[in-house]
């Protein structure tokens, strides 16, 4: 039996359809509502995180390597130590990825922009790149490098992409994460950053170009305390699953289990851990998304800084979101604290 | 990052390339948009509409095998497929109406103008599997009739023969079909 799509395939109606307008928001409102139904199973909140506007600080402090465009070739790095420019404004988060990132080193010039990628460093879970833009002409204060990282054999993954750092007259710096979803942990993870174009953002100049990046990390070291500890209120547990102590990082994955009555009234329940030791130093958390069989009961991860050596136990305390569809009013649903004893 | 254009976005699309999809909403939403308006007016909601929208590009994403030709054809298509997208949300919504006023009374293939305009989803494929049997010049006049609910006089036009000539063959069609349907429940029966 041909179905109804195939049926209209063979239909010869001219009719002429006078296309109506259509506004960039909508446009993007509806791409959003297309890509959700189109997986309706695996959704990856807090995808492209964008700090475009809050980062914009000039930083005068930089290691600057002063060279011209013709020593490029030579791939020396136009910026080095791109971690530390973003660490105080992430609390600290990168202190320990400069020491223990690889150097890429790779330039392509395209359309008058070179793009080089710098350094980079997987924690086991999350793939941090950090790159350095030049560019013939002023990008302005507002831009940012358009291309997620793509990792071979992963099954989706989520993302975080700063905008474009100014550090110098036509000189930027950004950084950019990726979080494979993989069946098993991998002994190496093969990265594609494919950028194909400059964004300015005030005005949506689009500059594409042609750059290929590839490469090979292997994950730093760790250990995983596994732990299994739960919390539960007005049909929402969550338990923490396991940690893991990497060189560089504190990885905390968790999951939630969600009642049916929970998600009959609310189309979205997300869960951020709130993560504080017992010495009482607050983490900036760095949420790496979650992923979902069934639509209610998720699997998340988020990632913290190397925990205080002198702590003995972390305490999380869950907070739920529940939403409605993109942004219709939400509540939110504070869990008690669980406490873990940290097994290093 | 490879990304679709006008020249490559179908065969994207068939194996089901995300960047595919996303270029089809960019290049077709101005049409889609009208057509779904052109259907569903001012009867329902904005919200009503998009949900309508963003079915015909997930039709257009699950069915993306089922579409034959190039990119001129493609627009055809899309178009045809939102408006079957709309008239069957438009019945649904009818449907709902009816039920709700306590007057559910649907009789499949009865009087002349009501017969597709309450077809459930089972009865569809029931209708598309009988209209299978017909020939082909049949096949086309039942999926306008009844899929894009277009008038007598609209598929005359579009096949360029005359209304009378519609008219007989959908009587006569709507009598093999109904005969065909009846002996399949029949068969079914027994």
């Amino acid at each position: 039996m041909k179905s109804i799509y195939k049926r209209l395939n063979d239909l010869n109606i001219e009719e002429e359809i006078k296309p109506v307008g259509v506004c960039d928001e909508e446009n993007e409102a509806m791409k959003q509502l297309v890509r959700k139904k189109i997986h309706p199973k695996r959704r990856m909140p807090k995808v492209w995180r964008n700090v475009a506007a809050a980062a914009v600080i000039t930083v005068a402090s930089v290691t600057a390597v002063g060279i011209g465009f013709p020593t490029l070739a030579s791939q020396i790095p136009i910026f080095s130590n791109i971690f530390s420019i973003f660490n105080e404004e992430q609390d600290g988060f990168y202190t320990d990825y400069e020491e223990y990132a690889v150097d890429i080193e790779q330039a392509q010039t395209s359309n008058g922009i070179t793009i080089m990628v710098d350094r980079a460093v997987y924690d086991g879970k999350t793939v941090t790149l950090t790159y350095s833009v030049e560019t013939e002409k002023e990008l302005g204060e507002n831009a940012g490098v358009n291309a997620s990282m793509d990792v071979k054999h992963s099954n989706g993954s989520s993302g975080t992409s700063t905008a474009l750092k100014k550090v110098e007259d036509n000189k930027y710096v950004g950084m950019i994460t990726t979080t494979p979803d993989f069946d098993k942990s991998r002994e190496s993870v093969e990265v594609s950053w494919v950028p194909g174009s400059v964004v300015q953002y005030d005005t949506m100049n689009e500059i594409e170009g042609d750059w290929n990046f590839h490469f090979t990390l292997h994950p730093v070291t760790g250990n995983i305390q596994t732990t299994g500890q739960s919390t539960a209120k007005e049909g929402v547990e969550i338990s923490i699953d396991e940690i893991r102590y990497t060189d560089i990082s504190t990885i905390i994955e968790y999951s939630q289990k969600v009642d049916p009555s929970v998600t009959n009234k609310w189309e979205w329940v997300t869960a951020d851990l709130k993560v504080i030791d017992n010495l009482g130093n607050e983490y900036f958390t760095n949420g790496n998304g979650g992923f979902s069989e069934n639509d209610q009961d998720y699997y998340w991860s988020t990632t913290v800084k190397k925990i205080d050596e002198k702590a003995t136990s972390l305490i999380f305390t869950p907070e739920i979101i529940l939403s409605e569809d993109s942004g219709q009013g939400h509540e939110v649903l504070m869990l008690d604290p669980i406490e873990v004893q940290l097994d290093r | 990052m490879m990304k679709s254009t006008e020249r490559n976005f179908i065969r994207r699309l068939k194996r089901k390339k995300e960047d595919a999809i996303e270029y089809v909403v960019d290049a077709y939403l101005p049409f889609v948009k009208a057509v779904v308006y052109k259907v569903l007016g001012s009867l329902q909601t904005e919200a009503d509409m998009d949900e309508c929208i963003s079915d015909v590009f997930l039709a257009v994403w699950e069915n993306s095998d089922q579409f034959e030709g190039e990119a001129a054809d493609f627009k055809k298509w899309i178009c045809m497929v939102a408006k079957y997208k709309a008239i069957d949300q438009y019945r649904r919504m009818e449907k709902r109406k009816t039920r709700e006023q306590g007057m559910d009374d649907m009789s499949f293939i009865s009087d002349s103008n009501a017969v597709g305009d309450l077809l459930a989803k089972e009865e569809q494929e029931e209708l598309l599997v009988a209209m299978s049997k017909l020939n082909e010049v049949d096949r086309d006049i039942f999926t306008m009739k009844y899929f894009l609910d277009m008038s007598n006089s609209e598929i005359a036009d579009s096949l360029c023969v005359t209304k009378a000539a519609i008219d007989n063959r959908l009587y006569r069609g709507k009598k093999q079909l109904s005969l065909l349907i009846k002996s399949e429940w029949k068969e079914e029966c027994i």
